[in-house]
C-alpha cells in the first residue's frame, strides 16, 4: 500500500465518521462538510447559491466570506437568479415556514429559491433546477436549493397511471373487417328472401293440383338450384365444415343458402332441415311476402341451410330480441333498490347537517317548533323510504334466479343491501336521539300550547306519543337487528358475541315492553 | 411512488368505466360484471376487496377461463386481462358467443395490432365498445414492494441465461411497472452478470421503440433510475432464517397473492385455513409486518388487549345509550374480533414451527458465521448442531452451505461433507458441493478485478453499518447488502464500473426516483431495509430519494435453495458463446 492510499484511506474515514456525526452533505456533489456553516458556504459558492440572508450578512465569518467573494466570481457570471420574490428574514423573529420555529443561527435560514418562503436549513435541502427567473426547468436550469412542497410539486414527479385507449384503432379494424361480412350478409339475406318467397309461391301455385307433391319437388329443387348454384358432388369428397369425408352413413347435402356441399351428422349440426315457417319468424324484418293463409303443406315445408349460414343470419336478430326482453326480476328489484338508496343518502346528509342545528339549537334552547316539526317529517319520510328498501330487499331475498349466475348476484346484492343499511341506520339512530333530545328540552318547557293539553291519548299528549311510538320503533329495528346479529354469530360459532349480544336482546325487549305499556293502545298493532 | 395509489387508480379507472353507447335505456342495468384472467385474478384480489367492487355495482365476477358462464344478456362486462395470446383467444371466443351485452376490455399491458385485428375481425356484433389498455402487469405487495411472480424455473435455462419467453414476460412486465410510474428511467445494471445486462438491454430497446407515444413524459431534471440486480450478488440474505413478521410468515407459511395457508396449523378453526394479509386492508399487519418477533409479541399482547377492553366495555350495557353505541361500533368490533384471532393463529404457528425446528439455535450460528466470519467458535457449533438428531436435514445442509459461503474453501470442507453424509442422502452432500462450485466461481470471477478497491468500500461499509445500526439483536446482526447498497446510491456513490449503464446516462445527477429489481427473486428482509430506508429519507432528507423494490419472485429460503439446485448444470464456457 503507498503513501497515496493510505491518505485516501484516512480521507474515507473521515468523511465516514463525520457522515455519522451530523450529515452535513452537499444535496447537489454530495461533497461532505464538517458543519451547517460549511455546507451553507459550500453551496453557496460552489454550486452558485445565492447567499443565504440578506441581514444574516454580519453572522457570516469574514474568512469564508473571502472564500466566498474568490469562488463566486466563475459561477456567479454565468448564473444570476431572480432574487426579487424572496421574503425578508430576521434572525429570531422570522419563522420556518415548515416547522415554524423561530430561525436563528443555528437553524440556519434559507429562502426557498423557487417560492422564496423563509424556511430554516433543515427543511430546504430539496434542490431543483431553476432558471433565472425562479421557474423549474427540467432540463436547462440550475441545480438550485427548495423547499419540500416546491419539490414535491413540481410536474411531473407525483404522476402516475398511464393509460392508452385503443378504442379508436380498435373501430376502424372493426369497420374494415365487418364491411366485407356486412356485404356477403347481405348477399346472403337477398337470396334467402329469394328463396323463401319462391318457394311459398310455388307452393301456391300447387295449391289445387292433384298431382301436386311430385312436380312440387321437382320444382322446389330447380329453383333452389337457380338461387344460387350448387357445387358439383363430384368435386368435393368432405364436409366443408367438419372436414369429415364421405360415404355411405355420411350422405352429401346442399345448402341452399350458399350451395356449399355439407354433412348432416346431427352431432356436429353442420347442416338442418329448418321449417320455413320458424325461419319466417326469425327473421320478421326481411320483406317476406307471407300468404294470409298457411295449409298444412306450406307449414310442413322444409329447407336445408348450413351452420354458417344460419349462424350469420340469424345471430345478431337472436342477440336483439335477447337483449330486448325485459330485464329479469331481481335486476329489475336492484334498480328501484338503488333509487332508493340514492334518496336515503341525499336526505340523511340533509338531516345530519340540520341535526347539527338541533343539538346546538337545544343548548341555546332557541329551537322553534315549527323547525322540529319540519326536521321529524323528513326523518319520518327518511324510515318510509328505509322500510321501502327493507321491503325491496326482503322480495329479493324471496324472488327465485334464473341461474346459477343470478344467484351469486342475488346473494352478493343482499349482502351489499344489509351493509348499506348498517352503515345508514345507525348513523340515523344517532340522530333520532340527537332530534328526541330536542324535542324533550322542547317539552320540559311549561306546557304552554293548549293544543297538546286538549288532545289526550292515555293520559299522553300528541308529541309525546310521537315520540314514545318513535322511540318503540327505533328499538324495534335495533331488536331486529341484534337477532340477525345473534343469529351468525351463533352460525360462525362466536359464542362470546352471541351471548353479549342476547343480553343486550333482552334489555331490548324490556325496553320496548316499557314504551308499549306506556303508549297502550296507541302504540302498534 | 406509492404502488397502492396506482392500483387504486387503475382499479378505479376500470370500474368507472362509463359506456357511451347505451342501446335501449328501459333495459339497462346498472349491474357490471367483472370477467378477469388467470395473471389478473392475483393482482386485482391483492388491491381491492369484493366490498369494494360491490361499491362499484360489480356484482359478478368471472374467469375467462370458465367456460360454463350463463347467458347475462342485459349486463355490460367488464374484461381485464393480460394480453396473452392464450387470453386473446378466450376472449376471441367469447365473442363471437357473447354472453353479456356489452364488452369493456382493458388490457394489463400492450396490446399487439395482430392480437387487436384478431379481437376485431371476431366482434360482427360489435359489442366491445372500449379497449383499454392499463399498465399494471405485476402484483403489488407493499407501498414499495412488487413481485411478477415468476418462479425461477421458467426464466431461465440453467439459471444462467434467459429462456427467450422469460426474458420477454420478465422485460414487458418491467416496462408495464415504468409506465405505471410515468417514469422514463436510465438503465443500470450489475457488471459480469448476462442475466442482468441482457434485462437492461431488452428494457432500454423497448422504451426506446416507444419513445414517441408511450415514453412520452415530461422530462425531469433528475431523471429516474432503473438498477437490475443479480440474486447471487447476495446469496447470503436469502439463506439465512428471517426474524421479521413479514417474511417469517412467507418463510414458515408461504404467502401466496396475500393469502396465507393455515390449513396444515394444527387445531385451527375452519374458518381461517385461508386467511389474506393485505398491508393495505389490515391497520395491524401494516404497523407490524416490519417489526421483528420480539417485538412482535409485545404488539399481539396490545391488540388482544385492546380487544379484551372492548368487550368488557361492551359487556356493561345497562341504558338505551349503550346499546346505542354498541351497535354502532359493532361491525368494526366483529371484523377486529377477527383480526385479532388470524393473529393469534399466526403468531401461535409461528411459535411453534421455531420451537419444533430449533430455529433459535440454528438462527444464531447462522447469524454468527455470516457475521462475526473468522470466529473458531462457529465451527465448533457446526459441528455440534450437524450432529444433532433433533435438527432437521434440511438445515444442516444449509448450515453447511452457508459456513462454505462465507469462509470458502478450506480444510474444513471435507469435514463437513463427511458430516453430511452421514446423515443426509448422496443427492444433498452432491447440492452441497456443487453449491460450493457456483458461489467459488463466482466470488474468484468478482474479486479477481476489483481487490484493491474491495478493501477500501469493505472498511468504509463497516463504518457506515456501525453508525447506523446499533444491533443488539443476535438474531438480526447479518445486514442484507442492499443497506449499504442503499446508502451508496443515496450519496451517489456507485461506481460506473461495477453498474454500467445501458446508455450514456444524460445526468449523473443523484436520482430521486429508484426502482431496484432483483434478477431471481428478492426476499421479504430486502424489503423490510427498503422500506426503513424510505422512511428515513423521509424522515432526514425531506423526500430526496424514493425507492421501489422489485423481484422475478419472492423468495424464502426453501425457495432460494432450490434455485440454487437447478443453476449452472454446465459450465460457464458454454454461455460465453451465447
Amino acid at each position: 500500500m503507498n503513501v497515496h492510499e493510505v491518505s485516501k484511506l484516512l480521507n474515507e474515514h473521515e468523511n465516514v465518521a463525520e457522515l455519522t456525526k451530523g450529515e452535513f452533505v452537499c444535496p447537489v456533489c454530495e461533497k461532505d462538510t464538517s458543519d451547517l456553516l460549511q455546507l451553507n458556504n459550500h453551496l453557496d459558492s460552489a454550486h452558485g447559491f445565492a447567499e443565504a440572508v440578506s441581514n444574516g450578512n454580519k453572522s457570516i465569518d469574514a474568512l469564508s466570506k473571502k472564500q466566498e467573494k474568490g469562488a463566486e466570481v466563475g459561477t456567479k457570471a454565468k448564473f444570476d437568479l431572480k432574487r426579487s420574490h424572496w421574503a425578508k428574514s430576521n434572525y429570531g423573529q422570522s419563522r420556518c415556514n415548515e416547522c415554524n420555529i423561530k430561525v436563528s443561527r443555528s437553524t440556519g435560514v434559507l429562502n426557498c429559491r423557487r417560492c422564496g418562503q423563509i424556511f430554516c436549513v433543515r427543511h430546504c435541502q430539496s434542490v431543483m433546477r431553476l432558471n433565472k427567473n425562479a421557474e423549474y426547468d427540467a432540463q436547462n436550469g440550475e441545480w438550485c436549493r427548495c423547499c419540500r412542497s416546491c419539490f414535491n410539486n413540481r410536474p411531473g414527479y407525483n404522476e402516475f397511471g398511464i393509460l392508452e385507449n385503443r378504442t379508436e384503432e380498435f373501430v376502424k379494424l372493426r369497420t374494415s373487417k365487418n364491411e366485407d361480412k356486412q356485404l356477403q350478409l347481405l348477399q346472403l339475406e337477398d337470396r334467402f328472401v329469394r328463396l323463401i318467397n319462391g318457394i311459398l309461391q310455388i307452393n301456391r301455385n300447387h295449391q289445387d293440383s292433384l298431382l301436386a307433391s311430385v312436380r312440387k319437388s321437382t320444382e322446389i329443387w330447380r329453383f333452389e338450384k337457380s338461387v344460387v348454384p350448387w357445387t358439383p358432388d363430384h368435386f368435393v369428397l368432405t364436409c366443408c365444415i367438419c372436414l369429415k369425408s364421405f360415404g355411405l352413413t355420411l350422405r352429401k347435402h346442399h345448402c341452399r343458402l350458399c350451395g356449399k356441399i355439407v354433412c348432416d351428422d346431427v352431432n356436429t349440426n353442420c347442416s338442418n332441415q329448418i321449417p320455413v315457417l320458424s325461419l319466417v319468424n326469425a327473421a320478421s324484418d326481411l320483406p317476406i311476402k307471407l300468404p294470409a293463409s298457411l295449409d298444412a303443406s306450406e307449414v310442413s315445408t322444409q329447407i336445408r341451410a348450413c351452420s354458417i349460414c344460419t349462424r350469420s343470419i340469424f345471430k345478431k336478430r337472436k342477440f336483439e330480441k335477447e337483449m330486448s326482453m325485459p330485464l329479469p326480476v331481481i335486476f329489475q328489484i336492484y334498480e328501484s333498490m338503488y333509487s332508493n338508496a340514492s334518496i336515503i343518502l341525499a336526505t340523511i346528509s340533509g338531516l345530519q347537517a340540520a341535526a347539527g342545528g338541533v343539538q346546538e339549537g337545544s343548548q341555546t334552547n332557541s329551537l322553534s317548533v315549527s323547525d322540529v316539526a319540519k326536521l321529524s317529517k323528513t326523518r319520518r319520510q327518511l324510515l318510509n323510504t328505509f322500510s321501502a328498501y327493507d321491503r325491496l330487499t326482503k322480495h329479493l331475498v324471496s324472488s327465485q334466479p334464473n341461474n346459477s349466475s343470478e344467484a351469486r348476484i342475488q346473494s352478493a346484492i343482499i349482502s351489499q343491501a344489509s351493509a348499506f343499511i348498517q352503515r345508514n341506520m345507525l348513523p340515523l339512530k344517532h340522530l333520532t336521539s340527537a332530534l328526541t333530545s330536542g324535542s324533550l328540552s322542547q317539552e320540559s318547557t311549561p306546557e304552554t300550547s293548549p293544543m297538546s293539553t286538549a288532545l289526550c291519548f292515555n293520559n299522553l299528549s300528541i308529541k309525546e306519543v310521537k315520540d314514545y311510538r318513535n322511540q318503540l320503533m327505533v328499538i324495534k329495528e335495533q331488536r331486529f337487528l341484534v337477532e340477525d346479529m345473534i343469529a351468525t354469530a351463533t352460525k360462525q360459532r362466536k359464542f362470546d358475541e352471541a351471548t353479549t349480544l342476547a343480553k343486550n336482546l333482552e334489555e331490548l325487549k324490556m325496553q320496548a315492553d316499557g314504551l308499549a305499556e306506556l303508549l297502550g293502545e296507541e302504540g302498534f298493532k | 411512488m406509492n404502488l397502492f395509489k396506482v392500483a387504486d387508480f387503475y382499479i378505479g379507472r376500470i370500474a368507472n368505466s362509463q359506456s357511451k353507447s347505451s342501446r335501449n335505456e328501459a333495459h339497462e342495468t346498472r349491474i357490471k360484471a367483472l370477467l378477469l384472467d388467470k395473471h389478473t385474478t392475483g393482482p386485482i384480489s391483492m388491491c381491492t376487496t369484493q366490498t369494494e367492487l360491490l361499491e362499484h355495482e360489480i356484482y359478478l365476477i368471472d374467469t375467462l377461463e370458465n367456460e360454463n358462464r350463463d347467458v347475462m344478456r342485459h349486463l355490460k362486462c367488464l374484461v381485464y386481462a393480460k394480453p396473452t395470446d392464450e387470453s386473446i383467444e378466450l376472449l376471441v371466443k367469447e365473442l363471437a358467443n357473447p354472453k353479456y351485452g356489452e364488452y369493456q376490455i382493458f388490457f394489463n399491458n400492450t396490446v399487439t395490432k395482430t392480437q387487436l385485428e384478431r379481437l376485431a375481425e371476431c366482434d360482427d356484433l360489435e359489442l366491445v365498445s372500449k379497449v383499454e389498455e392499463v399498465f399494471q402487469d405485476y402484483q403489488i405487495l407493499n407501498e414499495d414492494l412488487f413481485s411478477l411472480d415468476l418462479p425461477p424455473a421458467e426464466l431461465f435455462s440453467n439459471q444462467l441465461i434467459w429462456e427467450p419467453s422469460g426474458l420477454q414476460k420478465t422485460s414487458q412486465s418491467l416496462v408495464s411497472l415504468l409506465l405505471s410510474l410515468k417514469l422514463k428511467p436510465q438503465v443500470r445494471f450489475e457488471a459480469g452478470s448476462r442475466l442482468t445486462s441482457k434485462l437492461a438491454q431488452e428494457v432500454v430497446h423497448i422504451i426506446d421503440q416507444n419513445e414517441r407515444t408511450l415514453f412520452d413524459f415530461p422530462p425531469m431534471d433528475a431523471p429516474p433510475l432503473l438498477l437490475i440486480l443479480d440474486r447471487h450478488r447476495d446469496a447470503l440474505t436469502p439463506m439465512l432464517q428471517p426474524w421479521t413478521y413479514q417474511s417469517m410468515i412467507n418463510e414458515y407459511m408461504g404467502i401466496k397473492r396475500n393469502v396465507v395457508d393455515l390449513s396444515k396449523v394444527p387445531e385451527v378453526d375452519s374458518s381461517m385455513e385461508q386467511v389474506v394479509l393485505s398491508a393495505k386492508q389490515d391497520p395491524f399487519f401494516h404497523d407490524t409486518m416490519y417489526l421483528n418477533f420480539g417485538e412482535l409479541g409485545d404488539k399481539v399482547k396490545q391488540y388482544v388487549s385492546s380487544y379484551k377492553n372492548k368487550t368488557k366495555s361492551n359487556s356493561q350495557i345497562n341504558t338505551i345509550e349503550d346499546i346505542k353505541q354498541f351497535i354502532g361500533k359493532f361491525p368494526e368490533f366483529r371484523k377486529l374480533s377477527g383480526n385479532v384471532s388470524k393473529h393469534m393463529a399466526i403468531v401461535g404457528e409461528l411459535d411453534r414451527q421455531l420451537q419444533l425446528q430449533h430455529i433459535w439455535e440454528i438462527s444464531e450460528l447462522e447469524q454468527n458465521i455470516s457475521t462475526h466470519a473468522g470466529d473458531s467458535q462457529n465451527y465448533e457449533d457446526l459441528q455440534k448442531l450437524l450432529s444433532d438428531p433433533k435438527v432437521d436435514n434440511y438445515y444442516k445442509l444449509k448450515l453447511a452451505c452457508i459456513y462454505s459461503l462465507k469462509i470458502g474453501e478450506n480444510t474444513h470442507t471435507a469435514e463437513i461433507s463427511k458430516a453430511l453424509a452421514t446423515q443426509l442422502s448422496p443427492e444433498e452432500v452432491n447440492f452441497f458441493h456443487h453449491f460450493n462450485n457456483i458461489f467459488q466461481i463466482r466470488t474468484r470471477q468478482s474479486t479477481a478485478g476489483r481487490e484493491r478497491e474491495d478493501l477500501i468500500s469493505e472498511l468504509a461499509k463497516k463504518f457506515n453499518q456501525k453508525g447506523h445500526h446499533k444491533t443488539d439483536n443476535v438474531f438480526m446482526q447479518h445486514v442484507p447488502e442492499l443497506f449499504a447498497f442503499l446508502n451508496g446510491l443515496s450519496k451517489n456513490k456507485i461506481s460506473d464500473e461495477k453498474y454500467p449503464y445501458v446508455k450514456n446516462p444524460v445526468s449523473r445527477s443523484p436520482p430521486q426516483d429508484v426502482i431496484i429489481f432483483f434478477v431471481g427473486g428478492a426476499t421479504y428482509e430486502e424489503a423490510r431495509v427498503l422500506h426503513q430506508f424510505n422512511e428515513t429519507m423521509v424522515a432526514e432528507n425531506s423526500g430526496k430519494m424514493r425507492v421501489i423494490l422489485g423481484g422475478t419472485s419472492m423468495m424464502n429460503t426453501h425457495e432460494f435453495m432450490n434455485y440454487c439446485r437447478g443453476s449452472g448444470q454446465k459450465t460457464t464456457e458454454l454461455s460465453d458463446l451465447l
